[in-house]
């Protein structure tokens, strides 16, 4: 018991690391071998979550999440990153040390709304922080960040974080509904690695700011 | 009473050297610092009696002037008093030696007139003992610091440099008086300051919080809080040096005398909006004053800068003690504004040292440019020592004062932690990090200023110059505030004793067995001495392992290693040079508007020249003054139509004021 | 004469297992990138061959070259002493957590002096990155420490060991206090990703920057210092984080067996450190800062945790 909830804490701190971690990173492989090493301690944190709490379907999931995002996804943004050679770096509209201050200062909102959502439970606002912080900093990466790649990566992040929610605060959702939200982030992803790929092929440039010689 | 009558004496035979002696005769100029340096002696003496306990009150009646004037001494007045005589004496010395290398300028028989004046009206701000009293010595304090700025005022900017400094200090006494006077007025019991303390009690809301606001606006102009500090770093660079040592180390403490006197007395009702207040403001001062500093290649604007950072971190102890008295900790607050004097205290020692070094590096070498001096450790060697003691204590390195100073911040500012509310549990932790942020950047600001000055090789001619003339008579002065810098670090509770002494609550405390230690925290804190005593064990270590050279030679001198090209003074690191990662790391805040200009080609493939530069935008100048100064211009032009020259015009403006009094007395 | 012994013992294990943890780190180093690498022992080699060789000094220097390296030495020295090394009880030598942090600034203001001493073009470059670095470094410091320190309510650094109950990297806020702590560290003792402490000549250089015109029994000095304050992070990371294998007791068994987890940590130290060194590649100048900015976030995270928490 004791060990299933260190290691829990364990990934809990390694899936927050990962997302400030992309907030510093600005090369694409960088930000995707975050995305892995968060995936896998998602992974990791719902497997030991289902041993403790004796459930088998949380444990299903935690391979499926390893199958899923930790192996299948990498692998297809892999496939996508190599096609583009224009640009391995995300192009910032801000400055990595203004962003590592907003994503503290996104934090500290986030701790601020936990605590006053959870006042007078018995329950700390440590998860419920975390994972509106990280939904919040992968928000703030699409939102600074230029890059068709980062915007794709940005929803992943924050899907993560939504899979963290379901498992801290409300120990798992039913199996069905987990894997047909894994269905379709792969199927989204799989369309948006597409749709990169064509940006890329037809304009030499993944930059997002060109999308808008489209209006009318 | 005898000591304070004795130092105005002297400060009055020294004005009058500068009144009657012949300005060119050096006798009588050096006649006249021994004057002030005697004067300031006293003023000492005074300072150490009040600051030990003596208290006393004398009442003078000068009515025709000043209704009836009031002199107090206790423990908060003696230490400031104790501050000025000590930075006095040693400025007085300083500036025999400093004043030779000048040149002698029509207008500089005004210099000891002017410095008497300041000396003594400084000594009353800090015992006068009713407003107007305070008022009086306050505004004296301003004309004559004045002129000290305007001494050397040949060229326009400097003249304009002056008219900054007279609008604001002038600005922040219009809102003094007010803050002051009002609620003795109100009161109506008389005009000493229980009086004040009595009548602001009896205001309501926001009453209360004009009066406040204008009392921070007053004293926070003087002690150069931002954002009201747009004066310092301009006024203080063009004053001669010992008079920056005296405005840096103890004017701008006549604002902090001021916030410490009126809101830390006793009866006065605090709110925990204010302490939130200071915290802020003393936070953004500390801060942003040090990343100017940093980016300053100019010595003495560096140093007027860094005394923002001071300010600010003296501040933050103010307010932490407001804090903590709010909430009911009153053992604490007494320690928080303890410790926020003691930082005063040593800022005025270290502070005035720095000045009165960079004095003397401008008179060796007539520039205070930082870039284009260097290696003056071996033209000024006494100089380079006694500004490394300032630049150690201010990067606050134990085992020098400037640590006991911000030691006993970082404790304030930290005993806060766990007291109601999320907010201090998170601000007051990051505040201590920010405490940490000054620390550091402070030091590797004057890594800076030090190196570039007295390291490496000269980068000019100016940095050739041998020693200035009087330069003996310099060091003997700057060797007093170096020694008070390391005897305060080591035996910081000959200060704390007495100061914390002052307020009721901190009384029958126990501390720790330490010299710097926290009440009721009996196993922490630090020992000054057992430090020093650790530090010299390592040092005679130290020796003894490069003493075991066995059979080594002797050590050969050769070139520094350069890639095997010839070293050139241009090669190494400049000021400027030094300070571009930081400038880089905090560009969103600095907002670096670099500009590189090509002037064109030389010849095909060969570099031309350029020019670059790098200008940092300073915040409150850029988005608070200009539009301000741009919006006053606009009003008053708009005004200005009113002038229209007719004199008809004129008498029904005059019509219709008295009318319209006349209706506001009605109604009422 | 209890602390007098104490002292002298520590001070000697101190500049015994210093120049030992460097060794292995090194030798560590080897085996993972496929070489054999130096000797364990191979620091105390270089001190002796340095101390007899003859010192060849700049032309350029002054009086602050000379002392720079003593003073350096003797500051760590003093702050190598407040760590705790295998019982947390408060013993008489103060142990102040903010005299910690300051006394190791008094070697980087002395080395960043010293290293603009000879007036050459690589000594300013290092001196102005090492203050710039540290700059941030420090706040990550006292704030990483300050999160284990508050909820002891005590800054004394013996006092945070076992402060708040459970060990701190088995907890969200002390695992993420303990991070920050780690990339002080690496900062602080210029290694792999913000410096290459083994070159001379990368533009890219801090710390042998500034040493650079230091030879002879001078640079044995400074390895010596630099040693010495490794150890010292080392260890206050090491007991403070994950503070396992302390004995509370006087009893010889247990001390033994202290001795025995002290140098498993300095092994699995050593082991970190090497891999780090090894797996990582270089940063560039200016994202060091973005690290040193990483470390003071997640001390604010941990902070905020530990708030709530306690």
């Amino acid at each position: 018991m004791e060990y299933y909830s260190i290691v829990a804490t364990w990934m809990g701190t390694i899936i927050l690391i990962s997302g400030f971690l992309t907030v510093l990173f600005r090369r694409f492989w960088n930000i995707l071998a975050c995305y892995r090493v968060q995936s896998l301690a998602l992974a990791i944190a719902t497997w030991t979550a289902g041993r403790m709490t004796g459930s088998s379907h949380l444990e299903i999931i935690a391979y499926v999440t390893l199958i899923v995002k930790a192996i299948l996804i990498p692998a297809w943004i892999r496939h996508v990153l190599k096609r583009i050679t224009t640009r391995t770096e995300a192009r910032l509209t801000v400055g990595v040390a203004f962003s590592l201050f907003s994503a503290a200062g996104l934090l500290l909102l986030s701790h601020v709304v936990a605590s006053r959502a959870l006042y007078g439970l018995r329950v700390s606002p440590e998860a419920l922080t975390e994972v509106l912080a990280l939904v919040l900093i992968g928000l703030f990466q699409m939102m600074t960040r230029r890059e068709a790649v980062t915007q794709m990566m940005g929803i992943l992040f924050i899907e993560n974080a939504l899979t963290l929610a379901a498992l801290q605060l409300a120990k798992g959702l039913p199996m069905i509904i987990e894997l047909g939200i894994m269905l379709d982030v792969l199927i989204g992803i799989l369309a948006m690695g597409i749709l990169v790929y064509r940006i890329q092929e037809q304009f030499d440039t993944t930059d997002t700011a060109h999308l808008s010689t489209l209006q009318g | 009473m005898t000591l304070l009558a004795l130092g105005w004496l002297f400060f009055f035979i020294s004005f009058l050297t500068g009144a009657f002696g012949h300005d060119t005769a050096v006798g009588w100029r050096r006649f006249g610092c021994r004057m002030a340096a005697a004067g300031s002696a006293f003023i000492l003496a005074l300072g150490i009696t009040g600051l030990s306990g003596t208290e006393w009150r004398f009442a003078w009646d000068i009515p025709a002037v000043l209704g009836p004037s009031k002199f107090v001494l206790d423990r908060l007045s003696g230490l400031f008093l104790t501050m000025l005589g000590g930075v006095g004496v040693a400025a007085s010395v300083f500036s025999e030696g400093y004043l030779e290398h000048l040149e002698k300028r029509w207008n500089f028989h005004w210099m000891p007139i002017c410095q008497a004046l300041f000396l003594g009206s400084m000594a009353g701000v800090f015992v006068a003992g009713t407003i107007p009293t305070f008022l009086f010595f306050w505004e004296l304090m301003a004309l004559s610091s004045f002129g000290l700025v305007m001494l050397d005022s040949l060229t326009e900017s400097r003249r304009r440099t002056g008219v900054i400094y007279l609008a604001m200090t002038h600005v922040g006494t219009a809102f003094l008086t007010l803050a002051l006077l009002w609620p003795c007025a109100r009161g109506g019991s008389g005009w000493a300051i229980t009086d004040w303390v009595a009548g602001l009690a009896g205001f309501g809301g926001w009453e209360r919080i004009v009066v406040i606001a204008c009392l921070l606006i007053g004293f926070g102009t003087k002690a150069g809080m931002m954002p009201f500090h747009v004066w310092l770093p301009r006024a203080h660079p063009q004053a001669p040096s010992h008079v920056s040592a005296l405005m840096s180390g103890v004017m701008v403490k006549t604002g902090i005398y001021g916030l410490f006197r009126f809101l830390t007395g006793f009866g006065v009702v605090l709110h925990s909006e204010l302490g939130w207040v200071l915290l802020g403001i003393g936070f953004v001062s500390m801060l942003l004053g040090v990343l100017y500093a940093c980016n300053e290649h100019h010595l003495k604007t560096l140093l007027a800068y860094s005394s923002i950072e001071n300010v600010g971190i003296i501040l933050l102890a103010l307010g932490m003690g407001i804090l903590l008295r709010t909430w009911g900790h009153e053992a604490d607050a007494a320690l928080a504004f303890s410790a926020g004097l003691f930082h005063a205290f040593n800022h005025a020692f270290f502070k005035g040292l720095l000045f009165m070094s960079a004095g003397a590096v401008q008179a060796t070498s007539h520039d205070g440019n930082m870039d284009e001096l260097g290696g003056m450790a071996r033209t000024i060697p006494a100089a380079s020592m006694l500004f490394f003691v300032g630049a150690m204590a201010i990067s606050c390195l134990p085992p020098l004062n400037g640590f006991a100073g911000e030691w006993l911040v970082y404790r304030s500012v930290l005993s806060g932690f766990g007291l109601p509310g999320m907010a201090s549990k998170i601000v007051l932790p990051l505040m201590a990090a920010g405490l940490a942020l000054a620390g550091a950047l402070a030091a590797g600001c004057f890594v800076k200023a030090f190196g570039a000055i007295f390291l490496g090789k000269p980068r000019s001619h100016a940095a050739e110059h041998p020693a200035a003339p009087g330069m003996k008579r310099m060091v003997a002065g700057m060797i007093l505030p170096a020694v008070a810098c390391v005897v305060f670090g080591v035996f910081p509770e000959i200060v704390i004793k007495p100061l914390t002494a002052m307020f009721e609550a901190s009384r029958g405390l126990s501390y720790g067995p330490y010299a710097l230690s926290w009440p009721g925290r009996p196993d922490e804190g630090v020992q000054p001495l057992l430090l020093l005593s650790c530090l010299a064990v390592g040092v005679l270590m130290a020796w003894w392992i490069l003493g075991r050279r066995g059979r080594a030679p002797a050590a050969a001198v050769v070139e520094t290693w350069n890639c095997g090209t010839p070293l050139t003074p241009r090669m190494a690191y400049t000021a400027s040079a030094f300070a571009e990662p930081v400038k880089v790391n905090f560009a969103w805040l600095l907002q670096l508007r670099r500009d590189l200009r090509d002037h064109g080609p030389l010849a095909p493939l060969l570099p031309s020249r350029m020019t670059y530069r790098l200008d940092t935008v300073h915040l409150f100048v850029d988005y608070l003054y200009k539009p301000l100064l741009r919006g006053i211009l606009t009003l008053s032009l708009g005004i200005q139509k009113l002038q229209a020259g007719s004199l008809n015009a004129y008498l029904v403006l005059l019509f219709a004021v008295i009318v319209g009094l006349l209706i506001m007395g009605g109604v009422r | 004469m209890n602390t007098f012994v104490l002292l002298i013992v520590k001070l000697t294990g101190l500049l015994l297992l210093a120049p030992i943890l460097q060794g292995m780190i090194k030798r560590l180093k080897g085996i993972i990138q496929g070489r054999q690498g130096p000797g364990v022992f191979q620091p105390f080699r270089d001190v002796k061959k340095l101390l007899a060789k003859q010192r060849v000094i700049s032309r350029e220097t002054s009086w602050v070259f000379g002392i720079a390296p003593i003073v350096a030495f003797a500051a760590v020295l003093t702050a190598a002493l407040m760590v705790p090394w295998i019982d947390p009880t408060p013993w008489d030598y103060m142990s102040d957590l903010l005299l910690f942090v300051y006394l190791l600034a008094i070697p980087r203001f002395m080395m960043a002096l010293a290293g603009l001493d000879a007036s050459g073009s690589f000594g300013g470059m290092s001196s102005s990155r090492e203050m710039a670095v540290s700059a941030l470094a420090e706040p990550a410091l006292l704030l990483a420490l300050l999160t284990l320190a508050l909820p002891a309510h005590s800054l004394n650094l013996q006092n945070l060991i076992g402060g708040t109950g459970a060990v701190p990297i088995f907890t969200p806020a002390g695992l993420l206090a303990g991070v920050a702590f780690f990339l002080v560290v690496v900062a602080e003792l210029g290694r792999i990703p913000v410096d290459n402490p083994d070159t001379h000549l990368e533009l890219t250089m801090i710390h042998e920057g500034m040493v650079l015109e230091y030879s002879g029994p001078q640079l044995a000095l400074i390895h010596l210092t630099y040693w010495v304050k490794q150890m010292t992070l080392v260890l206050l990371l090491m007991n403070v984080f994950a503070p396992f294998g302390l004995t509370f007791a006087v009893d010889v068994a247990a001390e033994v067996a202290a001795v025995g987890w002290l140098l498993a940590k300095l092994a699995v130290a050593a082991v970190a450190l090497a891999l780090t060194e090894t797996l990582l590649a270089k940063l560039r100048l200016f994202q060091m800062m973005d690290l040193m900015g990483l470390s003071l976030v997640l001390s604010i995270t941990a902070l905020l945790f530990m708030a709530t928490g306690s």
